[in-house]
């Protein structure tokens, strides 16, 4: 119980928030796993083409680079709410009523820089789209493929907010139930994790 | 404004990513807070802005870095293969005859599939489970069970596919084929020189590790077929790299499409491929942003013209370059007991890199024994997390005793560092006599 003696709700808007969130983030995290996928196919369609067929996939690195901005970007918000960005994490060992604070820290500053740069590389789409700039090889537009970033980064903001908002809510109720956030790592908990992930894709087999 | 030089501005750059990162900021967008901030400040809000804002899609739309989805795939779809009960069973096969034979055979193979998963944790657990029993069974020292699992399995980021090379090349702009090259003849010594230690202790103290006797050929050869993912892997990579046959990206994708085919002969099922997909994923955005949030302190780096001036502070020192490499070697070692690879890497190599290459060594060697140091540095106290791991699936083996257990082979390591310190030739021999 926090010192006031008052549990805090969960705020209904806040949850709502964070699984509308959490479903968008999914689905672009989904293309860009499957752009993954397609992209051993296609790596295996050229290296097989080329030396068996003597054939080649016209305008392969063009193509491949293009649409590498789908699993380059894509899952970027997706990835912050697991809190899997890398970092540092010295702070595993304290209370998590300081953690609390050096992770709104964190994300503030991430919000900060993240406004400017949807700003930058939307400058840079818009460049692109203007000039009607394309790829050396087949002339492909990089347009669409630099949109992407300021719209990965757009949805990374909205992730940032949600986890502001979360992590403030903490701060003030540090008894509550997290939400929008992603959970506090110890070594403990770190450890576990790596074993029960490991040891679960293994027990599976 | 107060008028600074760009080399002063440069090193209050430095400093600030670090107090970021200490702070708690992830790496990446410390380093584009940075790197925005400093190239808004020597070259102006538009040109500074603009710099930054093309930093991301550079990185992106990048061939090069496709490799990256690839290898990390092959780690995940790995699990599926059916690979790990079956390589610790034909490794007990074909060297459970020597002094300490089953430790010896899971030194290699945990080392395999931790070069294929690309996650030295994750097999140490796998390893723990699997390996410790067999070992405690056959009345092994428990210290040098759980040890073995803990050593073997760092032993991956030298051997193809690396992501940690991978790594290295894309921020210091050296060749991937060449470092995948390059680091297989060091990760299979490194192999090598971890069971020649297990073999002279087990025969100078045979209660440490019984021989485990009575394997017939034929049953030897039996246990070969279910391995084949991991040779296959690691060689389609290396072979690719040597003759020049592929691309990084593409031999990655025949060596993830082979993981795949036998994964699915595996029986794995729709959902287990879908979170293998999304975890790639995950792991693929993850090392993206953190590069390009990097890239764009490096741009700013290299604006403020920082890292050539200290590269010549650093020559113009009165050491020789033998000694400047040691405390290069002595900085990444502690560094790599409280971080992981990819991000010391990425912060470190902007400024590191021009300092080794001015003092005139090979940056192929370089990185080389860059991964090997941080491999060195992930097994020793404080931090050791594969050490922890290996507690976390054997509570009955205490962290102290493991700890016990892994010093030898950091012994071994060290003095492998120091003989390819001594003869780069190790390195860099088999990168001249590839295509």
């Amino acid at each position: 119980m926090p010192a006031g003696g008052h549990v805090q709700s969960p705020p209904v808007w806040l949850r709502r928030a964070d699984e509308f969130q959490s479903h968008a983030e999914d689905g672009l995290n989904l293309i860009a796993a499957l752009a993954v996928f397609f992209l051993m196919f296609v790596g295996v369609a050229q290296i097989v083409g080329r030396t068996v067929f003597d054939f080649a996939i016209y305008g392969y690195i063009d193509w491949i680079e293009q649409s590498s901005s789908l699993f380059a970007f894509l899952g970027i918000a997706y990835a912050q709410r697991l809190g899997a960005h890398i970092g540092m994490d010295l702070t595993m060992g304290w209370r998590p009523s300081i953690r609390w604070k050096v992770e709104l820290f964190g994300v503030v500053m991430a919000f900060c820089i993240i406004v400017v740069l949807i700003y930058a590389s939307f400058t840079n789409f818009l460049r692109a789209w203007s000039i009607g700039d394309s790829t050396m090889d087949i002339r492909l537009p990089t347009w669409p493929a630099k949109l992407m970033v300021p719209l990965a980064l757009s949805v990374l903001g909205v992730r940032l907010v949600l986890q502001i908002c979360g992590y403030i809510r903490m701060i003030r109720y540090p008894d509550a139930e997290p939400i929008a956030v992603p959970k506090l790592i110890t070594i403990e908990t770190q450890v576990k994790d790596e074993i029960a992930e490991a040891l679960g894709r293994e027990e599976t087999r | 404004m107060i008028e600074l030089s760009p080399l002063a501005i440069g090193g209050i750059g430095v400093a600030a990513l670090l107090t970021l990162c200490f702070a708690g900021v992830r790496f990446a967008f410390a380093g584009a807070i940075v790197g925005t901030s400093g190239l808004v400040w020597l070259i102006g809000w538009d040109a500074g802005i603009r710099t930054a804002g093309i930093a991301p899609y550079t990185a992106g739309a990048n061939y090069t870095l496709s490799v990256l989805p690839m290898f990390i795939l092959i780690g995940y779809l790995a699990y599926y293969a059916g690979i790990t009960q079956s390589a610790f069973e034909a490794a007990r096969r074909w060297f459970g005859w020597l002094p300490g034979g089953l430790a010896t055979g899971t030194v290699f193979a945990v080392a395999g599939f931790s070069a294929v998963s690309g996650a030295s944790s994750a097999a140490a657990a796998v390893f723990a489970k699997v390996a410790i029993p067999e070992m405690l069974r056959a009345k092994y020292d428990r210290r040098l069970a759980a040890g073995v699992c803990a050593a073997g399995a760092t032993l991956d980021s030298l051997i193809p596919p690396s992501t940690l090379l991978v790594v290295y090349g894309i921020i210091t702009e050296q060749s991937i084929g060449k470092l995948l090259v390059a680091g297989f003849v060091p990760g299979v010594v490194s192999a090598l020189v971890y069971s020649g230690i297990i073999t002279w202790r087990c025969w100078r103290q045979p209660e440490l590790g019984p021989r485990i006797t009575g394997f017939s050929w034929p049953q030897r050869f039996k246990s070969l077929p279910s391995t084949t993912p991991i040779f296959l892997v690691i060689l389609i990579i290396f072979l690719s790299m040597y003759f020049g046959w592929a691309t990084p990206t593409e031999a990655g994708a025949l060596g993830a499409f082979a993981v795949f085919a036998f994964a699915l002969n595996n029986g794995i099922n729709r959902r287990e491929l879908r979170q293998c997909l999304l975890d790639s994923a995950k792991l693929t955005v993850m090392i993206f942003t953190v590069i390009w949030g990097v890239l764009i302190f490096v741009r700013f780096l290299g604006f403020s013209g920082m890292p050539e001036e200290v590269s010549r502070w650093v020559t113009g020192l009165d050491l020789p370059p033998l000694a400047i490499l040691l405390a290069i070697y002595l900085l990444y070692f502690v560094l790599g007991t409280v971080l992981e690879g990819i991000g010391m890497f990425l912060l470190t190599l902007p400024v590191v890199f021009p300092v080794v290459m001015s003092l005139g060594y090979d940056p192929i060697w370089f990185g080389i024994v860059l991964v090997k140091l941080s491999g060195i540095a992930s097994l020793s106290p404080p931090v050791g997390l594969v050490v922890f791991v290996v507690n976390g699936v054997r509570p009955d083996i205490s962290v102290r005793d493991i700890f016990k257990g892994v010093w030898p082979f950091i012994f071994a390591d060290i003095i492998t560092l120091a003989v390819l310190t001594a003869f780069p030739e190790i390195v860099t021999f088999i990168v001249e006599t590839a295509d």
